[in-house]
């Protein structure tokens, strides 16, 4: 009988923290440069103390967006994960349940009523969400009658994202050409437009369903055996998938409403980290956090200076990175 | 008789004039009035109570969804409209059905904008009344510079920051006010980083009020250039007015670089 | 009703849609039991293990367990006592064999986060027993057959159950992992482990099964010790097929072999 070889397990711990670590330098290399971008040291430093010149750049501007970029990619990075497991399909993403049609929607009908007389800077974030909640409200009341079944969530996601782009799209149809070219704009991602004041408000609502998630890794392993084993084991499938499904969608949706759809984060980032890693959830959720923070971030920076002055959208930078980075794994494996 | 034979020959030639125009932009109209050739105008397009006697006349629908079957009705000899105003293919469903369309060309700058509004005139048979509108704003464009550099930020958009720059039609209007853009790429209607425009530091901020917010903006500009002056001009200044409210745009620039006080409004 | 026995199946109906999968099953398990549940395709057998495990509802009738009727038992208590392989199970992510089989914990092991050592070193046992211990570190996806198998099987253990339901459990095997998987169960049995399990082998069952429920239809056709149930009248009649029923020299039980129709007389073909 051969013995449980030991030294492999220990070295595959050892290999575990080692990631962990490089990814969290990682992470910090990419907050340090994107605040520091571009600027002498000694820039820096005077920014950091004061409140005039760089100073206020650093403050109002750098800052709240690199904020924005590591919650919302952390969140989008958590909420591939899940949707991962709970769809057992290592290439579902956070929008795949609909999320992002409803946002739109929002959106757009902001722009046309021109919300933003009456909200000012609150009103895309504010209309944003509230169309996520109507798409949520809507696949959440027809997968009650099917038990929260991935299969049907999956298809009723579909279906609400078709109806709500095809809203839009009409609406579109009516607006001016250059009313549309702005929302869509906006749309395509951006970490600056959220207005500074509403940021104490998502840091909390953004980090506290990603923490609740954090508590769900072993639920999530073995959520992804399916529904019959799942329950064999002392799960309940429809109640834990309800649960999964609202955190995540809600976190989606504030995601979005934050910084328009940001593409990409939530499929990549765990899947090569699964690869990495290997397949346990939690600390698959750790990673894909700080994995999704750093991407974002490093992200972003590209979608500043890239073509500076000019800005790209950061969901286009995203989509890019991570398109390459999909094909190449894709054909690497073949 | 050689002299009738010689009168059908070239009168249509002569008579270049139509009676039967339906405009499909406002600012078209606009100019129309301006070359007082609105007894011409059978129909307009959009819903705005402006120029004065506009009201009366008949609607074919808004610039983005002319009502093609109506404007067939109403037998028009001239269809006036634009290519960056109106949709493309309404050109070419109405030459199909036989009537005279003209589309005038996106104009760069404003003599592209004095060439458009010429031809015009002549479409309306009033050759002179064109030359006296655009000699006037041209006199009245022309002035000696202060020297001093009128630094602009012109923002078309916000969230994302979308500004016009030295490339676009309106930075024309910023030339001839005296200023100049901060915003210099070869793309017309830039998405900007906000840090390149606190580092240029404009001393005036034009906000054409179109899908944003203007005081949220005007907020914004304010926290990071204290004494920042706005100028708020309708969204249609962008793509193409008519040479009169070119001017308008450009005094309200030059009143805004000389007023010590913040805004225009 | 035997008011001692673990498991008491009373009166169970099943429909799905309009149609009726069970039809008034009865049925008791002992502790200690080991019964193979046979039948035609369509039967109705995985459903009836799927309402023993708790995982459907009786449209009708009881199910009983240790005295306590199922439905009174919450999933997680519930997989403390009675561990479920079903017939196959899809793996889309890369799980390594010891943090698969460690899930079986779960039911125990109420921490957040992570399964503690105790739990990983149960885990760690079981695969020595089950000689999978050199497996540990493999990805789930790169394994045979037969070792996938038994990596199911070990989850089931660990989850320390006093019934294990297993629904087809060698059918894709060849017959050297038929024999280990079974002979593992064996020896599971001795240790005091209760075993259903649906096998299409009717021989495989014979062996290793003390009794065995014929199902047909979704009524049970006959239930009883293998030398009882496995006869050639039941088989043909149930099945269809013209069989020959002879003894196993070792063990002594009825093995099935089935005849090919070019044997037949013209009389028996007739059938």
């Amino acid at each position: 009988m051969k013995e449980n070889p030991q030294p492999a397990t220990g070295n595959r711990q050892r290999r575990i923290i080692l990631i962990f670590v490089t990814l969290s330098i990682l992470l910090v290399c990419s907050i340090i440069l994107s605040l520091s971008y571009g600027k002498d040291l000694s820039t820096v430093l005077a920014g950091l103390f004061s409140y005039e010149g760089f100073g206020l750049v650093l403050r109002k501007i750098r800052i709240p967006r690199t904020v924005m970029a590591f919650l919302v990619g952390g969140s989008l990075g958590v909420c591939g994960v899940t949707l991962q497991s709970i769809l057992r399909n290592p290439l579902a993403e956070p929008y795949t349940l609909g999320v992002s049609g409803g946002a739109s929607l929002g959106i757009t009908v902001s722009t046309v009523i021109q919300m933003q007389n009456i909200l000012g800077a609150y009103a895309y974030p504010l209309m944003g969400f509230a169309g996520a909640l109507v798409s949520i409200i809507v696949v959440y009341t027809l997968s009650m009658r099917r038990s929260f079944n991935p299969n049907s969530m999956i298809l009723f996601g579909i279906v609400a994202s078709l109806v709500f782009s095809s809203v839009v799209f009409f609406i579109f149809s009516l607006l001016d050409p250059d009313k549309m070219q702005l929302t869509l704009m906006w749309l395509m991602g951006d970490l600056a437009s959220l207005d500074i004041s509403l940021i104490p408000f998502y840091v909390p609502l953004l980090l506290a369903p990603a923490v609740i998630l954090f508590f769900f890794g072993k639920e999530l392993d073995i959520l992804s055996l399916g529904g019959e084993k799942a329950h064999y084991l002392g799960v309940h499938p429809p109640r834990a998938y309800k649960i999964l499904f609202i955190l995540t969608s809600v976190l989606t949706g504030l995601c979005v409403s934050a910084s328009g759809i940001i593409g990409f984060v939530g499929l990549i980032v765990p899947h090569v980290l699964r690869n990495i890693i290997g397949a346990p959830h939690t600390r698959l959720l750790f990673a894909s956090y700080l994995g999704g923070a750093f991407f974002l971030i490093i992200s972003d920076v590209f979608s500043r200076y890239l073509l500076y002055p000019v800005e790209l959208p950061v969901g286009v930078v995203t989509g890019i990175f991570g398109g390459l980075i999909l094909l190449f794994l894709l054909t690497r494996k073949r | 008789m050689w002299m009738m034979i010689a009168l059908l020959v070239f009168f249509p030639m002569v008579s270049a004039a139509y009676e039967r125009i339906i405009s499909l932009s406002p600012q078209i109209t606009e100019s129309v009035y301006l070359l007082n050739g609105e007894s011409r105008l059978v129909a307009i397009s959009g819903f705005c109570k402006q120029p004065a006697g506009a009201a009366e006349k008949i609607r074919i629908g808004t610039p983005l969804r002319p009502d093609i079957e109506k404007i067939v009705s109403l037998k028009p000899d001239l269809v006036l409209g634009s290519r960056e105003g109106n949709p493309p293919f309404t050109m070419e469903r109405l030459k199909n059905l036989g009537i005279k369309v003209h589309y005038f060309s996106r104009p760069t700058n404003f003599s592209d904008l004095s060439d458009n509004f010429l031809e015009l005139s002549s479409m309306l048979d009033n050759k002179e009344q064109g030359k006296r509108v655009i000699e006037s704003v041209e006199r009245s464009l022309k002035t000696t510079g202060d020297g001093i550099s009128h630094t602009v930020l012109w923002q078309v958009g916000a969230n994302p920051l979308i500004v016009a720059s030295s490339s676009s039609f309106a930075n024309d209007i910023i030339r001839f006010a005296g200023g100049v853009n901060i915003i210099k790429t070869e793309l017309p209607y830039p998405r900007m980083n906000v840090e390149e425009v606190i580092l240029h530091r404009p001393k005036v901020v034009v906000l054409t009020s179109m899908g944003y917010h203007v005081e949220t903006e005007k907020e914004r500009w304010r926290k990071y250039i204290k004494e920042v002056r706005f100028v708020t001009l309708d969204p249609y200044i962008v793509g193409s007015p008519t040479p009169v409210s070119f001017l308008q745009a450009v005094n309200k620039l030059r009143t805004a670089f000389h007023n010590s006080t913040g805004d225009d409004d | 009703m035997k008011k001692d026995a673990l498991l008491s199946i009373t009166g169970v109906s099943f429909r799905y849609g309009a149609q009726t999968v069970l039809n008034n099953i009865n049925l008791d398990v002992e502790k200690g039991e080991v019964i193979g549940i046979i039948g035609p395709n369509g039967a109705g057998k995985s459903t009836l293990l799927r309402l023993i495990a708790g995982y459907l509802s009786p449209d009708e009738g009881s199910i009983v367990f240790s005295g306590s009727p199922l439905k009174d038992y919450d999933r997680r208590s519930l997989a403390r006592h009675i561990a479920t392989l079903p017939q196959s199970l899809d793996m889309p992510f890369p799980y390594t064999v010891e943090e698969f089989i460690v899930m079986g914990r779960y039911p125990y092991d109420r921490r957040s986060f992570s399964y503690g050592a105790e739990e990983k070193e149960m885990a760690s046992e079981i695969m020595k027993d089950m000689n999978i211990g050199h497996l540990a570190s493999r990805q789930i996806n790169t394994l045979s057959e037969g070792e996938r198998q038994k990596v199911y099987l070990a989850q089931c253990i660990v989850q320390d159950p006093e019934v294990l339901l297993l629904d087809e459990p060698v059918s894709h095997l060849d017959i050297k992992h038929q024999m280990r998987v079974l002979e593992i169960l064996e020896g599971l049995h001795g240790e005091g482990l209760t075993i259903l399990m649906i096998l299409h082998d009717l021989n495989l069952a014979s062996e290793f099964c003390s009794r065995m429920v014929l199902i047909v239809q979704g009524s049970i056709y006959t239930d009883g010790p293998p030398a009882a149930t496995l006869t050639y009248e039941n088989i043909e009649k149930v099945y269809d097929t013209v069989v020959i029923v002879r003894e196993n020299p070792l063990s002594k039980k009825p093995f099935v072999i089935p005849v090919s129709r070019k044997y037949l007389t013209r009389d028996d073909k007739s059938q």
